[in-house]
């Protein structure tokens, strides 16, 4: 198959987005899934045709989304409504737009490295890590056996 | 300065960090419903009080017990609670707007609204988290209120009704739902920027003393 020369392509523009919580280990298929589901749901099949979104990078705490030219608006309005991706609970926040993958690559700035705090992770006692200076996020098991999270800060006086 | 006009500490983000997490998006402040005022990182909280009534008597007293220094906002109802509750001193936003039947808020309440200042709170929470008709519904109903808006001018406020720090969402992102019902991005600013101003409205110098 012979590739199409430029002026014949399709613009397309991409979208950055930081995922939250940022250690949330992503895969492109679900979050593609879950992007698509989330287009098709506010726009349609017709507007999810027009959008052309795809997931095209998914690097620690970020995903770059790909959509076509004129389309952004859309695509950052369902990127909003996605609230969970293959079950676990998250946020994407738009955090650039771009005409090439690289200068979003280049806007990157890598999330901290969670810290397990001392104690905790088995099934009685919650598992708290700590993400940044004063964040923790703390998991534990509810009756069911799934995991819950809860969003603390470090308390002033171990600061 | 950007505020978002609603957001809760009863879920599973403490006061701190959903202050925080607000900051990091771009917010100079929250209000948090039945939560104490502060400043968290540069995020200031502005304590809000969320007032739902069945009648407008229980609501004026309801609103009289609001603290001092909050965000108050009065659930919409039917069309007659919502002539009075346009009238009630003390509160600064009507909300609830997606949840109203249709003509509910009616053009009449709208004159109100504008003549005394109040705002008309948009929550970004249906848009976000409903599929389907309920989806449907608010964006039906946040159109109209844009056609009301757009004749009698009064200020909108826009809030995430965010539970959880994952429910806040991006002033960019809050742009781009709003878009979904007509409002652009320079009234979205404004809508953004309007706890501020309805909780300290330009009104005529006063002499005291």
């Amino acid at each position: 198959m012979k590739p199409r020369p430029p002026t014949l392509r399709q613009n397309r523009r991409y979208v950055l987005v930081r995922v939250a919580p940022s250690y949330v280990v992503l895969e492109g298929k679900p979050l593609y899934l879950a992007v698509a589901e989330a287009v098709a749901a506010l726009f349609g099949d017709t507007g999810a045709a027009r959008i052309d979104q795809a997931v095209v990078a998914v690097m620690p705490g970020h995903a770059i989304v790909r959509c076509r030219r004129g389309e952004e608006e859309r695509l950052l309005a369902a990127l909003a409504t996605v609230t969970a991706v293959d079950g676990h609970r998250l946020a994407l926040h738009p955090r650039a737009v771009s005409g090439t993958i690289r200068s979003l690559k280049d806007r990157i700035v890598p999330p901290p490295e969670p810290i397990a705090l001392a104690g905790g992770g088995d099934d009685e006692t919650p598992q708290r890590v700590r993400i940044g200076a004063i964040r923790v996020d703390v998991t534990e098991h509810d009756y069911k056996g799934e995991n819950v999270l809860h969003f603390e800060t470090i308390h002033p006086e171990d600061r | 300065m950007r505020t978002d006009a609603r957001t809760y500490t009863d879920g599973d983000t403490s006061l701190e960090r959903m202050a925080l997490e607000a900051g990091a998006l771009g917010y100079g402040a929250i209000v948090a419903v039945d939560a104490p005022a502060g400043v968290f990182g540069g995020v200031r909280v502005i304590p809000g009080a969320s007032i739902s009534a069945p009648n407008p008597n229980r609501a004026m007293a309801m609103v009289r017990k609001a603290p001092t220094g909050a965000f108050v906002t009065l659930q919409l109802g039917e069309a007659a609670f919502n002539r009075a509750a346009a009238a009630l001193p003390g509160v600064h936003a009507l909300s609830g707007a997606h949840l109203c039947r249709r003509h509910a808020f009616d053009h009449i309440t709208a004159r109100t609204v504008a003549e005394r200042g109040l705002g008309i709170e948009l929550l970004l929470d249906p848009l976000v988290r409903e599929r389907g008709s309920a989806r449907q519904s608010a964006l039906r109903r946040y159109a109209d209120l844009l056609v009301l808006h757009e004749r009698y001018e009064f200020p909108l406020v826009l809030g995430s009704g965010a539970r959880s720090c994952l429910d806040l969402r991006a002033p960019r992102a809050a742009a781009a739902l709003c878009g979904l019902f007509g409002l652009d991005r320079d009234e979205v600013e404004a809508a953004l920027s309007g706890v501020e101003s309805l909780m300290a409205p330009n009104s005529p110098v006063r002499e005291v003393a």
